[in-house]
């Protein structure tokens, strides 16, 4: 289990914010963490609950000083 | 030929400015129509009509310019086809629906099916006015139960799992209603202010939030037309099953209170909402 990336989706909508993480997950091996930087409001009510109906896991997700959220990710599934 | 007007006008024909023409309104539950359907309704048109066809505010369909001639053929086609047609007057209108949980994400109960199922039960019952209702699957209304004589809104009863929690607060931070506080990394609802949207449940994602019970708020009283007015929440939460039962104790009120061509909401406004309430609650009451 390790960080692979960072993905910053606060300058994008949705759908878009989900597309995009969704994108980020794809390459990656089950097991490996994707760190997502996103804005509370729409994104934070509709990434993490959609990343999660894909069959990936939110091991942690955190409001930051600056009223964004961090989300980390555990890729499950996809590439064996 | 003798036209009956008032018989043709239950049945669904609307007449035209034209002399002689007439508008033959469909049958529509849910706002679905098949591809059988259509193909059968696009036959009648294409041989009886003027080749289009008019699609209503309410989900519905209607084929214009059928000559009063061809009426009853108009008539046996669509319903050889499995196309019935709609109902004007003092009956229970079609009934509409957004997706619900057919296909939206948002969606808290199929409202499709369920407006099948109301409309299967209660379409063109006879009550004083007309009576429009409408399905809607959470509270973004887009079936627009407020604006029906009566409408369902789905709702759920947030349930909290709290082994599966990591505090990340989501479910605080999008609650319409304010009901949820983080209160050292722990979710606490209070019941009296949660509105049953279900969107901590829809946001939560570790599914911490589950859905429970199932069920609706029910609309009454909303009317466009000349004095618009949108319906109120009658009953906050309804399980479904109990649902023919207020819709049968509301027929039955505006069957015993109405005035010929009286709105719903206007039997309300003048007999009581506290009265009809009770009526409700009373049709509400018990398990089964």
């Amino acid at each position: 289990m390790q960080l692979k990336e960072t993905l910053n989706i606060t300058g994008d909508a949705c759908p878009m914010t989900f597309v995009r993480t969704k994108l980020a997950l794809e390459p990656l091996t089950r097991g490996d963490i994707l760190e997502v930087v996103l804005n509370g409001g729409e994104a934070v009510k509709n990434v993490p609950r959609s990343v999660r109906g894909e069959g990936h896991k939110v091991l942690f997700l955190e409001k930051q000083d600056d009223g964004t959220y961090r989300m980390l990710v555990e890729k499950e599934g996809g590439h064996e | 030929m003798e036209l009956n007007f008032a018989e043709l006008k239950k049945g669904g024909f609307m007449k035209h400015v034209q002399k002689d023409y007439f508008a033959v309104r469909l049958r529509v539950a849910g706002g679905n129509l098949s591809l059988e359907q259509l193909k059968i309704i696009q036959g009648v048109a294409e041989k009886y009509g003027q080749g289009y066809v008019h699609l209503t505010t309410r989900q519905g369909m209607e084929i214009p310019f059928i000559h009063f001639k061809d009426i009853e053929n108009v008539r046996r086609e669509l319903i050889d086809g499995g196309v019935n047609l709609g109902v004007c007057g003092g009956t229970v209108r079609g009934v509409m629906a957004c997706h619900g949980t057919a296909m939206c994400p948002h969606g808290l109960i199929d409202a499709k099916a369920l407006s099948r199922e109301i409309d299967a039960a209660y379409f063109a019952a006879p009550v004083p006015g007309k009576f429009k209702i409408a399905v809607t699957g959470c509270p973004r209304s887009c079936a627009k139960p407020q604006e029906n004589d009566f409408g369902f809104e789905g709702a759920v009863v947030p349930e909290f799992h709290q082994h599966d929690c990591i505090g990340c607060g989501v479910c605080a931070e999008v609650c319409p209603a304010d009901a949820i506080e983080m209160r050292d990394n722990v979710p606490e609802i209070d019941r009296s202010k949660c509105t049953n949207c279900g969107d901590c449940v829809a946001s939560c994602p570790t599914a911490a939030w589950q859905a429970g019970e199932r069920g609706v708020k029910v609309w009454a009283g909303g009317r466009i037309g000349r004095n618009p007015k949108l319906g109120e929440v009658v009953i906050d939460f309804l399980p479904v099953h109990k649902i023919p039962r207020v819709i049968e104790a509301s027929l039955e009120f505006f069957r015993e209170h109405g005035k010929t061509k009286e709105r719903f909401g206007k039997v309300i406004e003048r007999i009581g909402i506290d009265r009809y309430k009770e009526v409700l609650e009373h049709a509400a009451q018990g398990d089964s």
